[in-house]
This record gives C-alpha cells, sequence and structure tokens, in this order.
C-alpha cells in the first residue's frame, strides 16, 4: 500500500512504508526522494491507514515500537521530526494534535491517487501503478514525474476542449436563433381547405382561425388549398398555395371586404 | 475523498456534446430551396379601393437575397430590386441586411400618398443598411415558400 498527500505547498508527496520512501514532487516538478527513519515510517503509516482517525498515543506506540517498551518521549520526538520532514512543524495542520487524544492525520490534505496521478492510458488496467512504478528505483521516478506530465497536459487539453464546446454551443445557440421573434401559427381544416392563421401570439393566431373558419362557412365547400391569414395592424393579409402550387398573396383594409370572401378570390382568381 | 470522475467520461461527454452541436448545424432542413427564383403576384387594395397589383421574385442563396417587384397601378409600371446580405440564417429564420436599392424611377414608387402604413414600410424597406428578419413557415410543398417579415408584418407566400 502507497499512500499520497499534499503538503502546504502543494507538493505532491508519496510514501512507501515498505521502503520507508517519502518522495516530494514540487509544483515546478522536482522530486525530492528521502528515506526516513523507521520510527517516523511507522508513525506516518499508521495515521495515513485511516485518515481523519485520531490514534492514541498507546496505539501509536504499540505499532510504531512493536510493543518494545519506550519512553514516551521518543514519541514525541519521532512526531517532531516527522513534522520537520512534512514541514508542519509550525502549525501542525498536518499531523495533528488532539489534545488528551492523540494524534491524526488531516484526511484533507490526502490525495486521490487515481485522479491526480493516473493517465488516460492506465486508467481502466492498472489504477495504482503510478504510484507502485514509483517507488521502487530512481529510474522509475523519471516515468513518475513524467506520468505527472502527462496528468497536467491531459487536463490542460481537457480545459481547452471545454472552452471550446463552450464556443462550439454558443455558435450553434446563436446560428439556431433562439433568440428572434416567433409568430404563432394556428391551423384549421375546413373541408379540403386548410386555414393557418399567424400571429404574434397563440391566442392572437386562434381568434383569428376562429373567426376565419366561421366565415368560409360561408363559401363552396370545393375550395381546396392551403390559406395564411394575418392581422397586422388593421390590414388583412391572405397567402395561399392553391391545388396548382401557384401562390398569390391580397392585402386590404380590415374594413373594405370581406375575409371569407378575401380566401376565395386568393384561391381562385388571378390576381 | 472527492469522487473520481475518470478523464475518459469527461472526453465522453465532450464528444457526444460536440457531435450533438454539429450535428444540429449540419443538419439544418430548409424550408426554401437555394438559388431557386420563386415568385408570386399581390393585389393590394388601397384606401381609394384602387388595387395595386405587383409581381414579386425572390432569391436566396450563397448568402444574398435578391428580391424585385414589379409594381402596376392604373397601366403605369415601376420596379424596385434590393439585395441584401444574409447576416443570420437557421433552418426557420434569415435576417438580411440591405446593401442596395434600386428604383427604375428616383422618386418613390406609387401611391404612398394614399397609404401612409404603406409609405412608411417602403422608407424602411428601401433604406440601404435596413435589417429584416424573415420567418419561413412550412408549407409541406417544396415547390413553394412562405415566410412573415417580422418588420414589416408582411406575410408572402411564393412558388417557383
Amino acid at each position: 500500500m502507497r499512500y499520497a498527500f499534499k503538503l502546504k505547498n502543494g507538493a505532491l508527496t508519496l510514501f512507501d512504508p515498505d521502503t520507508a520512501l517519502l518522495s516530494i514532487t514540487t509544483p515546478h516538478g522536482d522530486i525530492q526522494s528521502t528515506t526516513i527513519g523507521r520510527a517516523e515510517s511507522r508513525l506516518l503509516d499508521l495515521l495515513l491507514t485511516d485518515p481523519g482517525q485520531t490514534k492514541s498515543r498507546e496505539e501509536i506506540i504499540d505499532y510504531t515500537w512493536n510493543d518494545r517498551v519506550v519512553a514516551s518521549g521518543s514519541l514525541n520526538q519521532a512526531v517532531f521530526s516527522l513534522r520537520n520532514i512534512l514541514n508542519d512543524s509550525r502549525d501542525h495542520e498536518i499531523l495533528m494534535t488532539v489534545p488528551r487524544r492523540g494524534y491524526c492525520f488531516n484526511r484533507h490534505y490526502v490525495v486521490d491517487a487515481q485522479t491526480d496521478l493516473s493517465t488516460p492510458a492506465d486508467e481502466g488496467a492498472q489504477p495504482s501503478a503510478p504510484i507502485e512504478v514509483f517507488a521502487s528505483s530512481k529510474g522509475d521516478e523519471v516515468l513518475l514525474h513524467s506520468g505527472t506530465e502527462t496528468s497536467t497536459r491531459v487536463k490542460k487539453a481537457l480545459s481547452v476542449a471545454y472552452v471550446l464546446t463552450l464556443g462550439v454551443c454558443a455558435y450553434t445557440g446563436f446560428h439556431s436563433g433562439f433568440d428572434t421573434p416567433k409568430i404563432e401559427i394556428s391551423s384549421v381544416n375546413v373541408n379540403e381547405l386548410v386555414i393557418h392563421a399567424v400571429g404574434n401570439s397563440v391566442a392572437e393566431a386562434e381568434s383569428l382561425r376562429d373567426l376565419s373558419a366561421k366565415q368560409v362557412q360561408q363559401l363552396s365547400p370545393n375550395l381546396k388549398g392551403q390559406v395564411w391569414l394575418n392581422l397586422f395592424k388593421s390590414n388583412y393579409s391572405v397567402s395561399c398555395v392553391r391545388p396548382d402550387q401557384s401562390t398569390a398573396n391580397l392585402q386590404l383594409n380590415s374594413d373594405q371586404k370581406d375575409l371569407a370572401l378575401m380566401i376565395q378570390q386568393c384561391l381562385e382568381a388571378t390576381p | 475523498m472527492k469522487p473520481v470522475i475518470p478523464s475518459i467520461a469527461h472526453w465522453t461527454v465532450l464528444g457526444i456534446i460536440n457531435a450533438a452541436c454539429i450535428f444540429s448545424l449540419m443538419y439544418s432542413p430548409s424550408y426554401y430551396m437555394e438559388n431557386t427564383s420563386y415568385q408570386t403576384v399581390t393585389r393590394q387594395w388601397l384606401e381609394d379601393l384602387n388595387q395595386l397589383n405587383t409581381e414579386e421574385y425572390l432569391t436566396i442563396g450563397h448568402g444574398r437575397l435578391t428580391q424585385t417587384t414589379l409594381e402596376s397601378l392604373n397601366g403605369k409600371i415601376r420596379n424596385a430590386t434590393i439585395t441584401a446580405d444574409i447576416t443570420r440564417e437557421s433552418n426557420h429564420h434569415v435576417q438580411i441586411k440591405i446593401n442596395n436599392v434600386k428604383l427604375s424611377q428616383d422618386d418613390e414608387l406609387f401611391a404612398i400618398e394614399k397609404t401612409p402604413d404603406l409609405f412608411f414600410r417602403r422608407q424602411f424597406v428601401l433604406q440601404e443598411g435596413a435589417v429584416l428578419n424573415y420567418e419561413l413557415i412550412p408549407t409541406g410543398d417544396k415547390k413553394s415558400v412562405c415566410f412573415y417579415v417580422h418588420d414589416l408584418g408582411r406575410l408572402r407566400c411564393m412558388n417557383h
């Protein structure tokens, strides 16, 4: 089991309890490897098994010194030494003292190794591979460093991809014209005649549809085709597509002529 | 411990979003045919009950729109042609900006003094730089196109 956690300066730290090797990768990418003392290694190992869980002094001493009888000052020394190594000697934020209970490792500094270290190629097969590779030899440190760089590149690429996607979506939204004014169309079939009333609102379109449907009842049932109607201010527009697919448009003031007559003229006569 | 979201999931989601956007851009069934000349006839009753008859021709394509109107009143014929750049376009909406107007005579077309509303609409349409929004209406027929010009409250159906 290898552990990964961060220091207060953001440096990624890997700890292998089997070899007592502590490898710190600075934010600049420099790697510093240190083999820590056995007591410090055991102490860190125990605290990292349950980050956030307080371990009593007795429990720590039992585990760290394997039931050997040691003075309580030995634990204080090990904690002091470990805090120095972790650059935590001032405020004890990482290796926390829990008054009258013991010590615990601040779980907020623990890093999810899969998220921070893995690359797309090894995610599926070996989630913990980057840590294991790193701890074995100096030559492998290069691999880890390279893996970290790859991970950074992947994150950057993802950021760029998100920005580009945002741009594509914005362009699509702009292109689709979602913010443009829209008309409402309400249609009704009267025999073989289809009347489409066009309005700026559904109510306006339905009102015009009902009016026209009522008026065309007086016309011949043989009228065929499609008619679009609109009332703009006090002017009617009647546009029609006849059965022979020719078109015509009539415009007049609503006071001048009957709507049904206009529909008939539009469908039958050549203006 | 924060939840792990593998980067493959990020890439998959991004891929799906982009594919959907590109698909919607590419697949935009238009309600009109490009570079096809549509025509229609229009009859308008003026306030003095004279009839103003027009023939209208419309072509849309290559980012441009051209509309010609032949107008006849009491045996006299005049014409006007406007060309416009398409500034925005979707499958049901075309926004144009008029960049050129040609009139057969320098003065305004007929009958403006008899229909103030018509006068103001013409003033707008015949102004270079004017922006018009066409909303295309599905007709269920490829030979015809219907549209509503929002800025003029004008409804038209044309065929080719």
